[in-house]
């Protein structure tokens, strides 16, 4: 309830946060308000210009821009959180086990985290791509790969330093069920900076699948996703330049508004900062 | 009747830090502690920091397993998993001496007074707030703490609500790991009276680790002066602490009584 007036008296919080929901309901909404089908070819509409008819003209196919980048939602954004959400599942458990257990099975995942964090992560995410093929659930387990020993680490280093606090020494002392400890006093600690770092990291997992569908690797085409959109259009830059607009500023729009949401959950979620 | 509390020859040695990985030297932080603890008794451990005492305390709480030597309570063996499990931990409480860290901070007072209730005793929801408030009547606050977040209150007031956590499930033991340290001397009284009145009215038997003498009299009568891991001189009764022989425990004596 508290989080709740924080997050409203928050300006840009709530901008933010209403960006991404209205992304997110346009998304699941696609079908029913796309103007047009965005796979449908239409040479004679090729490079059609802004009218009212094409809100953002058409593409090299004559393909609605608008009914695509609707799509595209679909595609660029959800897919990242499903990639967000597997990768923080994965990582909190393993960190949680590692950071509670401690002792050799710790020492063991953590060895583990060192190798996957040694490697330079766009180097491994094409290496993987590379050994499993192209096409987005492969790109989606590269991320995964790729990032859950970057949480694993924070959640383990989080779970180390909260369970020296004293109140969970003295719940320990008491004898509480390790589901208490966990659940109620490690958890809510720990899941304030996983929102923030969640929250920050959608942007940059948004860019990598754009960027990897703009190279060709990820989401292959007809399928609308705004990478591979900029990347079919790169091809008229110069003749077409308004072809690359859109897609960049909505994948521009949805990587600012996670990054700044995620700098104001820092401050909001912090339980010491007074409501203004 | 048995000791309630009864440490046998309690060892304990940590490994150096950061020398895991390329040799096994051991800092031995308890050299053989042994005593024992009546219902009712109030024993104080003193001794100056580093000395071991916290770790003590520690390992009469189970949070660290000795490397030798038995810890009974109540007659039972505090290692073994039948302990563990039992319900007769809820006998056992702490009062630690960083109150800010020793309360989740986003917990209400009453959540953090409730928890020792919640897995102990299943009360249902208007009791549950009826011992909450009797709990913190007992320590001196009044109702309206009771949706209070720990940085809406001051040390002493933390520290009350510290102490009626402890005394939730009315224990048998509590101890005081440098309880009143760090609150300023006119709070400290009024925790200590506090403390004071609690111990006769629950007949609590509890252990105070400090480093002030000042504590100690006033609430102990029992005295155990802890050196470099070692229970160097064990005074019986507090009326005796002018006759202590061993040259550490009249030097820390000579020290405050100088002033």
């Amino acid at each position: 309830m508290n989080l709740n007036k924080k997050l409203i008296n928050n300006k840009t919080a709530l901008i933010c946060l209403i960006i991404i929901i209205t992304m997110i309901i346009l998304g699941i909404l696609a079908p029913y308000i796309a103007p047009f089908d965005p796979n449908k070819v239409r040479i004679v509409r090729k490079y059609a210009a802004i009218s009212s008819e094409h809100w953002l003209g058409c593409d090299h196919l004559g393909r609605d821009i608008f009914s695509r980048l609707l799509y595209g939602i679909r595609s660029t954004l959800f897919l990242s959180l499903l990639t967000m959400i597997i990768t923080i599942i994965v990582g909190s458990v393993i960190g949680l086990i590692s950071g509670y257990r401690r002792g050799k099975l710790d020492e063991c995942i953590m060895r583990l985290c060192d190798i996957m964090l040694s490697f330079p992560s766009q180097v491994m995410i094409l290496a993987i791509v590379g050994v499993l093929g192209v096409g987005i659930e492969n790109v989606i387990i590269a991320n995964i790969v790729v990032k859950w020993a970057w949480y694993s680490r924070m959640i383990r280093s989080s779970v180390i330093k909260y369970s020296r606090k004293n109140y969970i020494l003295f719940s320990r002392a008491i004898g509480a069920p390790h589901s208490f400890i966990i659940c109620r006093h490690l958890l809510p600690n720990i899941m304030a900076e996983l929102v923030i770092l969640a929250t920050l990291d959608t942007g940059w997992v948004i860019l990598n699948i754009s960027a990897l569908s703009f190279i060709g690797l990820g989401v292959q085409a007809p399928t609308a996703e705004w990478g591979l959109m900029l990347s079919e259009a790169k091809n008229v830059m110069t003749q077409h330049p308004m072809q690359m607009v859109f897609p960049g500023i909505a994948i521009l729009i949805v990587v600012a508004a996670f990054n700044m949401l995620g700098d104001c959950l820092r401050d909001i979620l912090d339980p010491k900062e007074k409501t203004a | 009747m048995p000791p309630l509390l009864q440490v046998a020859n309690v060892k304990k040695s940590f490994l150096q830090p950061n020398q895991r990985l390329f040799s096994n030297k051991k800092t031995t932080v308890i050299k053989g502690v042994s005593f024992d603890l009546k219902q009712g008794q109030c024993l104080g451990i003193i001794g100056e920091s580093g000395s071991g005492k916290s770790t003590l305390g520690k390992l009469i709480l189970g949070l660290e397993k000795p490397d030798s030597g038995k810890i009974y309570f109540n007659g039972q063996d505090i290692s073994t998993r039948t302990w563990k499990k039992s319900a007769m931990r809820k006998n056992i409480s702490a009062v630690f001496q960083d109150y800010n860290a020793s309360v989740n901070p986003y917990f209400t007072a009453a959540q953090i007074i409730a928890e020792p209730l919640d897995i102990y005793e299943k009360l249902t929801k208007n009791d549950r707030k009826k011992r909450i408030n009797v709990l913190l009547e007992q320590v001196g606050l009044d109702s309206s703490f009771y949706e209070r977040l720990p940085h809406e209150m001051s040390g002493g007031q933390l520290q009350r609500v510290c102490i009626a956590r402890a005394i939730a499930c009315s224990p048998k033991f509590i101890l005081f790991d440098e309880a009143v340290s760090s609150l300023d001397i006119s709070v400290q009284t009024q925790i200590l009276e506090l403390l004071a009145d609690l111990r006769k009215q629950l007949n609590l038997t509890s252990i105070f680790i400090t480093h002030d003498l000042t504590t100690i009299t006033y609430l102990c009568d029992k005295i155990a002066f802890f050196y470099k891991g070692e229970i160097v001189e064990f005074i019986d009764k507090i009326e005796q602490l002018s006759q202590v022989k061993n040259p550490y425990s009249k030097q820390l004596l000579e020290s405050i009584l100088g002033f």
